[in-house]
């Protein structure tokens, strides 16, 4: 099976298309080189910058604007050009166009414009006014400080070694230190799952590539490593390899290759393998499913398939034929395919400002060992067949002074060629009202009922626990015989939004769930309240914290965990 | 060696200073104002003080220096005799001078400049001023954006991390964030419901190239998420 996805991502890359020509890693040193990442500039002094078969530069003072990829020289500058070097009171070059400027005094000022890093053929040219900008950084403190820093043009800086300046006058040391300022978002999209926190940490770039580590924390694992390995071709194609919590016995495995194909279409592959195994011993469960989906758009829709291969064990049978290890890894020799086309139609607007958009699938599941649990029916049903249909209906948002309103319906249904039939219907309504500049509240109220209806065979499927059935909080619990299949879900939800300036917000919530079913720590908390506060201590440095109370719900009062984020 | 350009400049001046004295028996004439220009510097080489907008201005012999030492980088109000056309006083600052003229604002004729690479004349514009301006996002999301998710923002500053900076809530289908940022600051930018999984799609469910803006005071996007890329 891994060979076979293997193979594939290798097909899909040959048919990926051109590459963007290999960006230039550029070499920076001097006796004290910056990089503030507010403006993703690197001030050095004293230094030398060289770009491998271009250009060389040695000055007073060096300014490379990473984002726009422009060097700046000024005072004692000497330039070293293929074939030719120049002499000049200043220096400026455009690493895109290749092309520079050379200011010097001879004895009057005289600036000669270098096109194409060739000296031969320069001509003598006024520069545009904001070519010798040096930027303001007098004062600032870097983020980064060192003597030597590496550019990966468009993708990374790395300084080996790093200093941190704080503003106590301690500096933090570092060995290395690499920050990837990409504008391509691909380098960065990982299929890991989510996490309370994840620090990433960029080891190694490449014109097409990147290697992350990432320090995570999640209530179920604690803290965990985990690493990925990105391959980027231009902003259409892209591949990530990645492995979550690599110190714990189970483990994430996932490959992802996203390409998008001229206007139409685009397609995407995700294999994704989970593992059970302490250090290198074999692995008590094994498994893995494999998903490929291929969109192309149409002019009021699109349509996709979707395609999925799963394996609920990839390990052999068993001695036991139950588990390994122990109950806990069992053994299921399950291994569906799915297969299923789906047609969806854009929003259709009305004349009024209402919308309303439509669905439809039709697709079917295979199992040799049977697609339906045998304990639920004991006729080996190895494929069913399933078609479905959706409306979703919008209001316009309604305004009236400060307030505003806004409703959405949804209606699903699926039918499946074995006896059920899965219905869901979805109301959202949510006014909005802004008390003043600062203060502004999201009242919202939602409605979902879910009905999976095996007909007949109902009570076979949502057989009625024994008594006495206990909630998870320890609770007898006998109103859980009533649920058979329906479920509701009702959220009545208040926000408050205090924003006084963009370097504060501190934002409240309450809801109330009325859910069926519901009790004794089984489903969601009724009662709930969390804050959150986002604030900018510097105007390059944001901070949230926030925290929910769930008011005793499965004995939790406050939740587990603080939200924490620190951003640019 | 051409001074000619210089030379006939100063020659002009010359003659102008000699007719006004000459002219002059009526009354005691007062002499022009100097002219004051703010800018940063770039470098000082010979008699000639650079400017980051690549002008240069000849040095009288007995300018004076005021302030930190001038370095590049270092920024710079510099007085200009209008007659001799000479910086005769330099004034030094590790910031902007505020509340000046710019250095871009300089007649053309008071640059010292080789002929053949003189720039011709007209306004020039000035370059990003070094503030902090404030940047408005607001994002029209799609209505079937579930209750009680959180729409994040997420940029190159991050490396697109998918929930940098959570945004608020402004109705049923509007999230906007107030943004600091240095003036002149491009931003490259997406949207997302903090999670791989949940970040913002094209109608047919590929991938969105990131939005850019460039940064300046009063700039307020209206962006629209199309679709999220777990939802239909």
């Amino acid at each position: 099976m891994a060979r076979a996805v293997f193979i594939v991502v290798a097909l899909l890359f040959a048919l990926a298309g051109p590459a963007h020509a290999a960006a230039a890693n550029i070499d920076i040193r001097g006796d004290e080189v910056d990089f503030f990442s507010d403006r993703l500039l690197i001030a050095a002094r004293a230094s030398t910058l060289e770009v491998p078969g271009r250009v060389h530069v040695r000055a007073d003072e060096i300014r490379y604007d990473l984002r726009n990829g422009k060097i700046v020289g000024a005072g004692h500058v000497h330039v070293r050009l293929p074939g030719a070097s120049v002499e000049a009171a200043a220096f400026a070059v455009d690493l895109r166009s290749g092309t520079a400027y050379a200011l010097h005094v001879d004895p009057l000022p005289d600036t000669l414009k270098i096109a194409h890093f060739t000296l031969a053929g320069a001509v003598h040219e006024a520069a545009p006014p904001d070519v010798f900008s040096l930027g303001d950084v007098n004062g600032l403190r870097p983020w980064i400080r060192g003597k030597h820093a590496v550019v990966t043009e468009d993708v990374g800086v790395r300084f080996a070694p790093a200093e941190f300046p704080t503003g106590s006058g301690i500096t933090v040391p570092s060995p290395h230190y690499l920050f990837i300022y990409a504008s391509n978002p691909n380098y960065a999209s990982n299929p890991l799952p989510a996490a309370s926190f994840d620090q990433p940490y960029a080891l190694v770039t490449g014109p097409h590539s990147a290697d992350l580590a990432h320090f995570r924390f999640d209530t179920q694992n604690s803290a965990t490593l985990a690493f990925d390995h990105h391959l980027v071709f231009g902003e259409n194609t892209y591949a990530v390899a990645s492995i979550a919590a690599i110190n714990r016995p189970a483990r994430t495995m996932s490959l992802s290759f996203s390409q998008k194909m001229g206007t139409k279409y685009n397609q995407k592959l995700t294999s994704t393998f989970n593992t059970y195994n302490t250090g290198f011993n074999a692995p008590l469960s094994a498994s893995q499913s494999t998903n490929y989906l291929i969109s192309r758009a149409l002019r009021q829709s699109y349509v996709q398939i979707s395609l999925t291969q799963s394996h609920n064990n990839l390990l052999a049978r068993p001695r036991n034929g139950q588990f390994y290890g122990d109950p806990g890894h069992g053994w299921d020799p399950r291994h569906a395919f799915s297969a299923e086309i789906q047609w969806n139609g854009y929003d259709v607007k009305l004349r009024n400002g209402w919308a309303y958009h439509l669905s439809s699938a039709f697709g079917y599941d295979h199992d040799a060992f049977g697609v339906i649990p045998s304990a639920n029916d004991p006729v080996p049903y190895n494929t069913i067949w399933h078609h479905g249909a959706g409306l979703n209906v919008q209001s316009p948002l309604f305004k009236y002074r400060d307030a505003s309103f806004q409703a959405i319906i949804e209606q699903d249904e699926k039918w499946y060629s074995y006896p059920h039939r899965v219905d869901q219907t979805t109301l959202r309504a949510t006014a909005s009202r802004r008390l003043n500049k600062a203060i502004n509240l999201i009242a919202t109220y939602s409605l979902q009922n879910q009905l999976d209806d095996y007909h007949a065979r109902q009570s076979v499927f949502f057989k009625p626990p024994k008594l006495p059935y206990l909630a998870p909080d320890g609770t007898p619990w006998p109103g859980y015989r009533a649920y058979a299949g329906a479920t509701t879900n009702r959220e009545y939800r208040l926000d408050a939004y205090y924003t006084p300036s963009a370097y504060f917000n501190f934002t409240a919530g309450f809801t109330h769930t009325h859910d069926f079913p519901q009790f004794g720590g089984s489903g969601r908390p009724p009662y709930s309240a969390s804050f959150d506060i986002r604030m900018r201590p510097l105007p390059n440095i944001g901070m949230e914290i926030g925290r929910s109370y769930y008011f005793n719900w499965n004995r939790q009062t406050w939740s587990p965990q603080w939200t924490f984020a620190v951003s640019p | 060696m051409d001074l000619r350009g210089v030379a006939v400049k100063r020659a002009a001046g010359a003659f102008a200073l000699m007719f006004a004295l000459a002219a002059g028996s009526a009354g005691a004439q007062t002499p022009p104002p100097t002219l004051v220009f703010d800018g940063q510097l770039l470098v000082i080489v010979d008699r000639y003080l650079v400017v980051s907008s690549g002008d240069a201005l000849h040095l009288a012999a007995d300018a004076q220096f005021t302030g930190i030492a001038p370095k590049p980088g270092r920024f710079v109000r510099v007085t200009i005799d209008p007659r001799t056309h000479d910086v005769v006083a330099i004034s030094v600052a590790a910031h902007a001078y505020a509340g000046g003229k710019s250095v871009t604002e300089i007649p053309r004729d008071l640059v010292a400049v080789d002929p053949r690479s003189a720039r011709k004349s007209g306004s020039i514009a000035a370059a990003g001023s070094g503030q902090i301006v404030q940047v408005t996002i607001v994002v029209a999301v799609p209505a079937n954006t579930p209750t009680g998710d959180v729409v994040y923002f997420t940029s190159d500053r991050s490396n697109f991390s998918v929930a940098e900076t959570r945004m608020d809530q402004i109705d049923a289908l509007h999230w906007s964030l107030t943004l600091p940022l240095l003036e002149g600051t491009t931003l490259r930018y997406k949207f997302s419901r903090g999670s791989y999984t949940a970040t913002e799609r094209d109608r047919a469910g590929a991938d969105v190239p990131s939005r850019s803006l460039v940064a300046r005071a009063g700039v307020k996007t209206n962006d629209v998420v199309l679709r999220w890329a777990d939802l239909r």
